[in-house]
């Protein structure tokens, strides 16, 4: 019989081992963490509204112009920023100030219109969608999304605070997300 | 065989190595506990949150809301039939006396930042129409005052109204009644309710 019992190398396997597997544990529940707090700011309640309404007020415009851009296939998806004038049509120069204080107040980063196929969208495995797949706070948001019915298109916007709420910086940004559908 | 046992050395690094398992382990079961305690109370207060702007927010859809104000953390709502009352005190929110909704937390140590509410309405943002002078005669040619058919200087032009100058036909509002917990903000708890509607 062996009556040497364990040996100092085996004491150290032992417990590399043990650490490893409990990094492994670790880190693992610490991103499942995270992807939890994340999908707090998935359609979070108060975001729904604001993009509800948001919404509505491009779709008092002229927001068929970038539905037929899509459906036409003259570009794959549309992006809305401060200052794209065409939306307005006539009414830009009343509505360039109030879209500029909407924009900066409710905190808006992005508002992107797409077609409401997103699982591949998704998977950005086709080309021209490069400015998408580059935002992977939204590549993450687009796989919780189910796809939508045929010839219908996503109004998803992107909301940026600070961790107190405010005007969001480098190193303290949390993206929310929410959007609403829309058909041509 | 060997039978010289273990080294002092060897225990202490044996011993070393277990404690750094040991810390990860003790971390972890911190984590989870912490978890476990405030999980409970924050899927309450996200429900209790929802329920509010959901309750809020429908009124907003369907009473053609008009106005807000809010005075040390009673928020008036004015509609065009009716007005309503939002009562918020540290850890309860009083909707008109139709709705109570409470705030948990383990230790009462998750408030409403009363002081901190904010109520934004933006109403038209206008900038003048210009006047212009197409010939050069020093009258009004193109955007002129039909009352004034003449190049209104800065004072005239403020004066104007709307229908002389750039203004959106919508506004806004937006409330946000502040969540702090440990005195420290807790954005993702926050009521906020937003309306965007034409100018009545």
């Amino acid at each position: 019989m062996n009556k040497k019992g364990f040996v100092f190398v085996e004491t150290i396997i032992v417990t590399c081992v043990l650490l490893a597997s409990l990094m492994v544990v670790y880190s693992l529940y610490v991103s499942s963490l995270n992807s939890e707090t994340r999908q707090l700011r998935y359609d979070d309640p108060a975001r729904l509204y604001q993009t509800y309404y948001l919404e509505k007020y491009f779709n008092s415009f002229d927001m068929d112009l970038l539905l037929n851009r899509i459906s036409s296939g003259t570009s794959k998806y549309e992006l809305i920023y401060q200052g794209r004038s065409d939306i307005f049509g006539s009414s830009y120069s009343e509505e360039a100030l109030f879209f500029d204080s909407l924009w900066n107040h409710l905190h808006i980063k992005n508002i992107y219109l797409v077609k409401s196929n997103v699982s591949e969208l998704a998977k950005c495995k086709e080309k021209g969608y490069e400015v998408i797949c580059s935002n992977q706070n939204l590549v993450s948001y687009l796989r919780n999304l189910d796809d939508g019915e045929a010839n219908t298109f996503y109004f998803i916007v992107e909301y940026a605070t600070s961790r107190s709420g405010g005007n969001c910086t480098n190193i303290d940004c949390f993206s929310y997300f929410s959007y609403m559908t829309m058909e041509a | 065989m060997n039978k010289r046992g273990i080294t002092l050395v060897e225990v202490i690094i044996s011993v070393g190595l277990i404690s750094v398992v040991m810390l990860f382990l003790f971390r972890l079961l911190l984590d989870m506990q912490f978890e476990d305690a405030h999980t409970s109370y924050a899927k309450e207060n996200q429900v209790n949150r929802a329920m509010i702007i959901k309750t809020v927010q429908e009124d907003f859809l369907n009473k053609h809301l008009q106005n807000i104000q809010n005075n040390s953390g009673v928020i008036t709502f004015t509609f065009q039939e009716q007005t309503k009352t939002l009562k918020v005190t540290n850890t309860q929110i009083d909707y008109n006396g139709e709705e109570v909704w409470n705030l948990e937390s383990k230790n009462n140590d998750t408030t409403f930042d009363i002081a901190h509410i904010s109520v934004t309405k933006k109403d038209a943002t206008c900038t003048p129409r210009l006047n212009v002078d197409t010939n050069g005669d020093g009258t009004c040619d193109v955007n002129c005052d039909t009352n004034h058919n003449g190049i209104l200087d800065s004072t005239e032009r403020s004066a104007q109204s709307d229908s002389y100058q750039n203004c959106s036909k919508y506004n806004y509002f937006h409330v946000v009644i502040p969540v702090v917990t440990e005195e420290k903000e807790n954005v993702i708890d926050d009521i906020e309710f937003f309306f965007l509607g034409t100018r009545s």
